[in-house]
């Protein structure tokens, strides 16, 4: 019970881990708090799951179609609806306050388009739905491989930031966007790569989940929220601090499901908030501020 | 003396309105009243701070589901007293572990607390009592309530205006600008947003108490429906948050509309509230009556600069 | 009891790094204390720990014989420090009038009223803005929204007074105008401690220099003893170097 229970923890938490990954770039990099963030997730999760059921393409060749569509969208977002914003605040404290907002709004569209398009019911699709034997217990092979995937996806990302000379662009300008300008770099330029990096893990994540968990138009609102705890816990910026986060969250959620009540999920992950806001704001493995 | 008096006769007026209209001109009236209220309420606290609060619906339902809980268990003016008083606790509670920290903290808070709030309640009822769904049997008509929620939207009209001209109403704006001159000034940050989160917050709570009876049949998804958090945000924003006056100039007209769009749209209303919401974020980003008096006193920048050259 | 400020081994640590390390200073009423030091020296971080902006990680703050080591900003700006900021920091949104009102109305006097009234206007005359009061401060020119973050500062009624590179940025003109503002208040009897680095104004206003460098008080004592002081120059000349 407990070693099955830890198996769905983490692959709930790996998840999560890329979900978090993604909202963490796209606040982090392009200083953007996108409450829409789930939205984008749910657009992927229908887009998979409309290839499955209609013309018969697997979720894994789905995940290779929308990662790059979920680039292009948050490109284009980037691009018609940020764009405005980032000029108008001039680098000022409103940008967070207009982010804010804007991405509020763009929930409700985006949330409006899914539920007259595919309704408010539970979607769920049955894909590679067989237990595999594993350390005693069984594990149905769609989490195995959506586990696994996961942690290739955010490992391979963590790589690439850390190594590549992109990457060490990116993570200037997400420490220090004031002053990453001074050393040749397009902060404005980076700032879209990283919403838009954002958006293709948020789809990856959206694609994933789809494989092995039930979702439907409004579930957005909860999966944002639990990427941004996961951020916060994991320490804004911070991507080794978010994918460790998501997986204690995967697991906490899972255990508090097992053994006290499926109905208190969102509830232990709040608490789990709580406690992080209350001892350590700027996350677990955050550096202090400034 | 004479603002009294407008003030007076305007609400004597407004008090007599259900009388001349139809019931659902009356109904209208209720949903107004409650909608300048709860904007009124939001633009108190998220106005100066810029503390943008997402949370209206998770204190309104909290008001709505007390009422459904305890109307027949207390008389009417306690149970409004215990629904005010439960709101304050959870403010109290959401403030003292987020208002301390940036306002980033709040705003996530706030997101995802009316869901918090939805699902424990279901499962609370579920769980523990059995009774998903309640019935209110108060003997309360459209009139009645609309008749207290115009009392809760005067005083609460009357409580923003008091503050602005107060030593609070000042320290909320310096916090809004900047809160590290505002700490070094001597104003304490997390105290002053405090009471002012959990000023807002109760009235928003009495608005969804006072409402309830409207229902009958209640239950956590009906009166935690995250529209309410949403258009109150939209009508504060659209008259202008920072103003007195901003929220009831954007409550009233967007409160017709949507009346009107929810019945001739009902399956594309929210993507219809969402471009509406953008288009109000882009285009008027300091509302309405901010964007009149700019048109009113253009180029003011360029003569005041040369009168102290 | 004339000691207004005593800083008691005051130490920050950032992380590995000891950006004030163990300095203890006293200044008495009435005194005007010129800060010195390299850039990096620690001169901002102290004045941040006076003013309560950060929090020591060791020694002990007492201000006019409190204790208020670890102190919010708001109750050390209540005992009656006031500061300026290194880059200035006015409230765009405010006017003039409000802006200066905001540390009179919640500072050691909170004011309000007639006599809150009647301090904006004074403190507004004394840095010459008074005739521009219903303005919005972010109209104001870089040396006036300086002259206003004076004025805000004055508002408090403070018994010390923090000016962070206050001069910095001036052209030579406001330089003259601004010495002179200072000397003004000086005959006030108000206590002051300015970090700066024009050493023709530190002459000129603070009888008493203290200097830092990596985070130590190097020395302290009569400004031209302390400017003629070998491990003073090659602080200076160790930072030119570099």
């Amino acid at each position: 019970m407990i070693l099955s229970t830890l198996f769905l923890g983490l692959v709930l938490g790996g998840t999560y881990a890329l979900l978090a990954l993604g909202l963490s770039l796209q606040y982090g990099i392009a200083r953007i708090m996108n409450l829409a963030y789930g939205e984008f997730m749910l657009l992927a999760c229908f887009a998979v799951f409309m290839m499955f059921t209609s013309w018969g393409i697997g979720p894994l060749w789905g995940l290779l179609v929308v990662v790059p569509l979920g680039y292009a969208l948050g490109w284009g977002i980037h691009a018609l609806m940020m764009r405005p914003l980032l000029k108008r605040s001039g680098g000022g404290g409103r940008l967070e306050v207009d982010t804010i907002l804007a991405t509020f709004g763009l929930l409700f569209v985006v949330q409006g388009l899914m539920l007259v398009s595919f309704g408010s019911d539970f979607t769920s699709y049955s894909y590679l739905d067989r237990g595999i034997a594993l350390l005693g217990t069984t594990v149905a092979a769609n989490r195995l491989i959506a586990f696994v995937l996961s942690l290739v996806i955010g490992f391979g990302l963590y790589a690439v930031l850390v190594r590549s000379r992109w990457g060490r662009a990116l993570r200037a300008v997400a420490l220090a966007p004031d002053s990453a300008y001074l050393v040749g770099i397009d902060v404005n330029r980076l700032g879209r790569q990283g919403f838009a990096l954002g958006g293709a893990l948020a789809a990856a994540g959206g694609a994933l989940v789809s494989m092995f968990q039930t979702f439907s138009a409004t579930d957005g609102v909860v999966f944002t929220m639990k990427a941004l705890i996961v951020v916060i816990m994991g320490g804004v910026g911070n991507i080794l601090g978010a994918l460790i986060a998501g997986l204690l969250l995967g697991l906490a959620e899972t255990f508090v499901a097992a053994f006290i009540d499926p109905g208190l999920t969102l509830a232990a992950t709040y608490t789990l908030f709580l406690a992080v806001l209350l001892w350590r704001p700027t996350g677990l493995f955050g550096r202090a501020g400034g | 003396m004479l603002y009294l008096g407008i003030a007076a006769v305007s609400v004597g007026g407004l008090s007599v309105l259900p009388f001349l209209l139809g019931d659902y001109g009356t109904g209208l009236l209720v949903g107004l009243a409650g909608y300048v209220t709860l904007a009124t309420a939001w633009a108190m606290f998220s106005g100066p701070t810029r503390y943008i609060s997402l949370a209206t619906v998770a204190f309104f339902g909290v008001g709505a589901y007390t009422v459904a809980v305890l109307n027949e268990v207390l008389p009417y003016p306690l149970v409004l007293l215990c629904a005010a008083g439960i709101g304050a606790t959870m403010a109290l509670l959401v403030g003292l572990s987020t208002l301390r920290l940036a306002g980033i903290y709040f705003v996530i808070f706030s997101f995802g607390l009316a869901e918090l709030v939805r699902q424990l309640i279901t499962w609370f009822e579920v769980n523990v009592t059995g009774t998903l769904g309640r019935y209110i049997f108060l003997d309360l008509g459209a009139r009645e309530i609309y008749w207290q929620l115009l009392a809760l939207g005067v005083c609460t009209i009357g409580l923003a205006a008091w503050i602005r001209r107060s030593r609070l109403g000042l320290a909320l704006r310096v916090i809004g600008d900047d809160e590290t001159v505002a700490a070094h000034s001597g104003i304490n940050l997390a105290r002053s947003k405090l009471v002012l989160f959990v000023a807002s917050a109760t009235i928003i709570t009495l608005v969804g108490a006072i409402q309830a009876p409207r229902w009958v049949y209640v239950e956590p998804s009906i009166v935690f429906n995250p529209t309410v958090s949403f258009l109150t945000v939209i009508m504060a924003l659209l008259g202008g948050a920072t103003r007195l006056w901003g929220p009831l100039c954007g409550a009233v007209p967007l409160f017709l509309l949507f009346e009107w769009l929810s019945a001739r749209f009902p399956d594309h209303f929210s993507i219809l509230l969402g471009l509406l919401f953008m288009a109000v974020v882009y285009a008027l980003p300091n509302g309405v009556l901010a964007a009149i008096e700019g048109l009113r006193k253009p180029k003011r920048n360029g003569a005041s600069k040369e009168a102290t050259a | 009891m004339s000691e207004l400020l005593t800083t008691d081994a005051l130490t920050k640590r950032f992380g590995g790094l000891t950006a004030v390390d163990g300095v203890s200073l006293t200044v008495r009423k009435g005194e005007v204390l010129g800060l010195l030091g390299p850039n990096g020296s620690g001169k901002t971080t102290l004045m941040n720990l006076i003013s309560g902006a950060l929090k020591p990680s060791e020694g002990r703050l007492l201000i006019a014989g409190s204790d208020l080591t670890g102190a919010r900003p708001d109750r050390i700006a209540k005992a009656g420090v006031a500061r300026t900021f290194q880059l200035v920091r006015i409230l765009p949104s405010l006017t003039l009038r409000e802006n200066v009102m905001v540390p009179a109305a919640f500072g050691p006097d909170r004011l309000w009223g007639a006599p809150l009234e009647a301090r904006v206007t004074e403190c507004l005359e004394t840095v010459g803005l008074a005739a521009r009061a219903g303005q919005a401060a972010s109209e104001l020119a870089y040396i006036d929204q300086k002259r206003l973050e004076l004025a805000r500062a004055l508002a408090a009624g403070p018994r010390l007074l923090l000016l962070d590179e206050w001069l910095a940025g001036l052209n030579p003109t406001e330089l003259h105008e601004g010495i002179g503002l200072i000397r003004r208040l000086e005959e006030t009897g108000l206590t002051i401690i300015m970090v700066e680095h024009i050493m023709d104004a530190v002459r000129a206003l603070c009888p008493r220099c203290a200097v830092m460098n990596s985070g130590k008080l190097i020395a302290d004592g009569p400004t031209d003893a302390v400017l003629s002081d070998p491990h003073v120059v090659a602080a200076y000349l160790g930072e030119e170097d570099a």
